[in-house]
């Protein structure tokens, strides 16, 4: 139907406006003339005639503006003009605008970076192809998911859900790449099916071949990352079928993973992929039999079509058949599956709990901004009523009005969701570029994809549609006659206007977030106070393990010695130790304790499991660790000795029912017992939240061991001591690696991870919230002095006192901030529990929190509202009287 | 004015127009004069609409305009009927005669 023919119009009436616009102008007004022609009668003058004919017509103006919304390229036409329209409008009160802009890009920008971090730890889908089939195995409790190689073997071979289950176990080596120091670093020892089961494609080279049985020995072949082949090996072409050495074992060049391609653990990059099967060689000890040793992961493919709940019947079948043919190990083993990426449950269940509370309150922050910006256009609008009056009387449609309007609200949110993603980009590449300090090969890539910036445009397009109608009823209650008739506008008596009830919502939402920062912080300081059972102050750590440099336990023990002099000869060190691990090191492992008597040795007998520790004399000391009873090791406690054990209080009760267990003795299998010769405070071992745990402490002569860490203590500043002790090591052995070195404190601080990331993540939303707040309360106060000057004049000079003009001006923001803030604590109550589950020692009724939140509230209060205040205190009647 | 009514008018106005100028040439007041004329008096076209269906038919390319000289020598804005604009009477007759006949129906039927 004329297509073409409306094309060529809009294409007209837009390029050549000006002659189309002239067109219609001699038009209407033509017709015009000659309606007064005909009216022209004997009797009637031509003036007369040309009035009725007007009258009949409605205005000229009226009908050419009905053309013009008609006509073809009308909307684009409008929508320009809309734009300069509102742009003007923008640029003429700078101010306002800027504050807008500011809001909103804080406001989206929160939203847009919580959004990006999700997107990268929940959202994205594993680099594995149809990744909704793979799932993570877990265990009974959400800290449990690894399992035995026996017991996965099984696994995989009885269930039916599964197309193929592999298994991987995160290990440490030293990558051998030419040059004297063997690289630390991380890699999984995986089943040979394991990337047939992912059903990733080699970049070169090619995979491990899936095979049921193990050969031990049988397949040193190693498969490089592709970010280790490009950095270790310079992306050499021909690196398959090369020999390099592991961990100094020789290994051959299998293949290479494609690009991208990082395992199924989001946080873990891993740089080599070696075989289960040449596990003994790798890591110096062979537990690849024992049913026992529970340390791998499960990552299994479920056939196509089978869900999650079909998975775990099947997992449970199996885990029942398990428990009965090995009730001394799988007595209580449950499986089921968990959504890989985070270590099944361990970090997946916390971390989502706590993005989606973070991205709750990001909303809430939003929705402030939302509530702020909309008081700020009501309120403008409120001033432009005058305006708005006078173009509805000269023929605005009062959709025209509101869609303009709408161009000027949108129009800044979009320029607000540019700066915010603008913002959010430059929080996330900080946010990549930023590394625990851990040893762990922890990757945090948050990379802002399309999909960030089209969140980005979505949430500024909504913002600016809410906050713009919002304020738009105004449009509808604007009646022109009255508007033109008084300058100013005389509100409706309404007990609680519309701008009123936003403002009280914003502040109970501030309050809310403030109250939550509170929380989380209280909890983060109460951490950082907790009784660790050690003093970190003033302690150096240095990591490393010999193997990596190809010692094996027994050669390890001379060089440790050597090493441990030599950072005793630092000048200024006033203790050092030794041990093969430290509590809350991440590298934590327990064994099963038999209580005195046992006969049989089996799970089943298991009084409970104790962390245990293999350390060198003087390390309690070294570590601040008190000593309740008994006595440290000495050197005389050496592998010719009687076995000894120093334990700790809650070790001592669990076993023995006392904490004066000196002397005791407990067996560890049929022919050997050990006797406790020391008792040692509890601490905090795997995390700070745990309840008291069982430590066992071994001496290091009697349990040699590869890993080592140098425990330094010394007054003297760190800055010294860390190259002191780094030179000092580099002199016992060059080619032994270190793994970490730096002060205790710094190495703990990964472990407060959580609380910290909480913190600030709550601060900076409740410091957002608390900047609208001031801003909102500031615009209501403000604006309601600016209204009411005249009236406070009359009343000054009517003898009204400064509190009364106070009372009149500052009242109603008062009521607000007063009902907002109760509102706001109340709900804070109820958020508070929700961040006591992602914050340790967080208490939503922390009255320290609150009086924080109270305080907190009443001095933004008086902030804001103390220039406008001010403003209301100078009133001089004369000169207001005057000026109207 | 009720949004039914203006929907109501919108199709009627159409067709009375492209009816009312015929294979003549009218000027916008002529147009009206001419539906006044033709329906009796029942539908009197003011100019808030009839000069918005103008200019629409005319980017739709059923009627044509061109300036002349009004009866009384004013210059105005004449309307003429395309080809198109006679297809278009078609197809708006024949939908309309299949309304009037269906609502003739209706309200006969008991």
């Amino acid at each position: 139907m004329g297509r073409i023919s409306r094309l060529a119009a809009a294409a007209r009436n837009l390029l050549r406006k000006e002659r189309v616009e002239m067109d219609l102008d001699a038009e209407v007004r033509s017709y015009a003339d000659m309606l007064a022609d005909e009216k022209t009668a004997p009797g009637v003058s031509v003036t007369e005639a040309r009035r009725s004919a007007l009258a009949e017509i409605g205005g000229i103006e009226t009908v050419k503006q009905s053309v013009r919304e008609y006509r073809a390229g009308t909307a684009i036409e409008i929508f320009w003009q809309d734009v300069r329209y509102a742009t003007r409008q923008l640029l003429h009160a700078p101010g306002f605008s800027f504050t807008a802009l500011l809001t909103l890009t804080l406001a989206i920008g929160a939203n847009v970076i919580v959004f990006g971090i999700a997107r990268a730890v929940l959202l994205n889908p594993l680099p594995v192809p149809q990744p909704n089939q793979v799932f993570s195995l877990q265990g009974h409790s959400a800290n449990s998911f690894s399992f035995s190689f026996p017991d996965y073997q099984d696994i995989r071979d009885d269930s039916q859900a599964f197309s193929n289950i592999a298994l991987m176990r995160l290990t440490r080596v030293g990558l051998g790449a030419g040059g004297t120091q063997a690289v630390p670093v991380w890699g999984y020892e995986v089943s040979s099916n394991y990337f047939a089961t992912l059903g990733i494609r080699p970049a070169l080279g090619r995979f491990f071949t899936p095979s049921k049985e193990i050969r031990l020995n049988g397949e040193p072949w190693v498969v490089l990352s592709y970010d280790c082949w490009r950095t270790h090996f310079g992306g050499d072409p021909d690196i398959v079928g090369k020999n390099i050495r592991i961990s100094n074992l020789p290994f051959t060049v299998l293949g290479v993973a494609p690009r991208g391609f990082y395992g199924t653990e989001r946080l873990i990059w891993p740089r080599v992929w070696l075989p289960i099967a040449d596990e003994p060689e790798v890591e110096g000890y062979n537990w690849i039999h024992h049913r026992g040793d529970q340390n791998s992961w499960l990552i299994g493919r479920v056939k196509p079509g089978v869900t999650a709940a079909q998975a775990n019947a099947d997992l449970a079948a199996v885990a029942g058949r398990l428990a009965k043919q090995y009730p001394n190990f799988d007595r209580n083993l449950e499986i089921r599956v968990a959504r890989p990426g985070l270590f099944g449950d361990l970090l997946g269940r916390p971390v989502r709990a706590f993005l989606t509370g973070i991205m709750l309150m990001a909303f809430l922050v939003l929705f402030a901004a939302c509530a702020n910006l909309a008081g700020f256009f009501t309120a403008r609008m409120t001033s432009r009523a005058r305006e708005l009056g006078i173009r509805i009387a000269i023929g605005a449609s009062r959709a025209r009005l509101l869609r303009q309007l709408l161009t000027e609200s949108i129009l800044i949110a979009l320029l607000g969701g540019v700066t915010a993603s603008c913002l959010a980009l430059m929080a996330m590449r900080a946010l990549s570029a930023w590394q625990p300090n851990t040893d762990f090969p922890f990757e945090f890539v948050i990379a802002p994809g399309p999909a960030v910036y089209l969140f980005s445009f979505a949430l500024a397009l909504v913002t600016g549609t809410i906050f713009g109608l919002l304020p738009a009823r105004q449009i509808w209650r604007t009646d022109p006659n009255q508007t033109l008739k008084s300058a100013t506008t005389t509100a409706a008596g309404r007990r609680f206007p519309l701008r009123d009830i936003l403002l009280a919502v914003q502040i109970a939402l501030c309050c809310l977030l403030v109250t939550s920062s509170f929380v989380a912080l209280g909890g983060l300081q109460r951490t950082l106070h907790i009784h660790l059972g050690m003093d970190p102050q003033h302690v150096t750590l240095a990591e490393t393990d010999l193997q990596l440099a190809g010692y094996t336990a027994e050669k390890a023990t001379a060089t440790q010695q050597r090493m441990l002099q030599a950072v005793r000869r630092i000048p200024g060190v006033e203790s050092a130790s030794l041990s093969n691990t430290t509590p809350l090191s991440s590298n934590e492992s327990s064994t099963g304790i038999f209580p005195p008597g046992t006969t049989t040795f089996g799970v089943a007998t298991v009084r409970f499991n104790a962390r245990y520790y293999e350390v060198a004399p003087g390390y309690f000391h070294t570590a601040g660790t008190r000593l309740l009873a008994g006595r440290d090791f000495t050197d005389a406690d050496n592998a010719k000795a009687p076995p000894v054990a120093i334990v700790n209080e809650t070790f001592a009760k669990q076993l023995f029912g006392t904490a004066d267990a000196v002397g005791r003795t407990f067996p560890t299998s049929k022919d050997k017992s050990i006797r406790v010769v020391g008792v040692v405070e509890n601490g905090k071992y795997v995390t700070l939240t745990e309840d008291p745990t069982p430590a066992i402490f071994y001496p290091f002569a009697q349990d040699p061991d590869t890993a080592t860490v140098l425990l330094v203590r010394s007054s003297r500043p760190y800055s010294e001591i860390i190259p002191a002790v780094r030179r000092a090591m580099a002199a016992v052995d060059p080619a032994v690696p270190l793994l970490q070195l730096s002060s205790w404190q710094d190495a703990l601080s990964f472990m407060m991870l959580p609380e910290r990331a909480a913190t600030i993540a709550l601060g900076i939303l409740g410091l957002f919230a608390l900047l609208l707040a001031v801003t909102g309360i500031f615009g209501l106060a403000s604006y309601t002095v600016s209204r009411r000057m005249r009236e406070f004049g009359v009343r000054v000079a009517l003898g009204a006192r400064h509190w009364d003009v106070l009372r009149a001006a500052l009242g109603r923001v008062c009521l607000l901030l007063i009902i907002g803030s109760a509102a706001g604590l109340a709900l804070g109550l109820a958020g508070g529990r929700l961040i006591a589950s992602f914050v340790s020692q967080a208490s939503a009724f922390d009255p320290l929190a609150l009086a924080g939140a109270v305080f907190t509230m009443a001095a933004i209060g008086l902030l804001s509202a103390l220039l406008p205040a001010r403003r209301a205190l100078s009133a001089q009647p004369a000169r207001l009287l005057r000026e109207e | 004015m009720g949004q039914n009514q203006t929907n109501l008018l919108q199709g009627t106005l159409d067709l009375l127009i492209l009816k009312a100028i015929g294979d003549g040439e009218f000027h916008g007041l002529g147009v009206s004069r001419r539906i006044e004329q033709i329906t009796h008096g029942t539908f009197q076209v003011k100019p808030g609409s009839l000069f918005p269906a103008l200019h629409r038919m005319e980017e739709a390319g059923w009627l044509r305009s061109f300036w002349g000289e009004s009866e009384n020598n004013r210059r105005a804005k004449y309307y003429k009927r395309t080809k198109a604009g006679e297809r278009q009477l078609g197809v708006e007759t024949e939908q309309w005669s299949t309304i009037a006949q269906a609502m003739e129906h209706a309200l006969k039927a008991t």
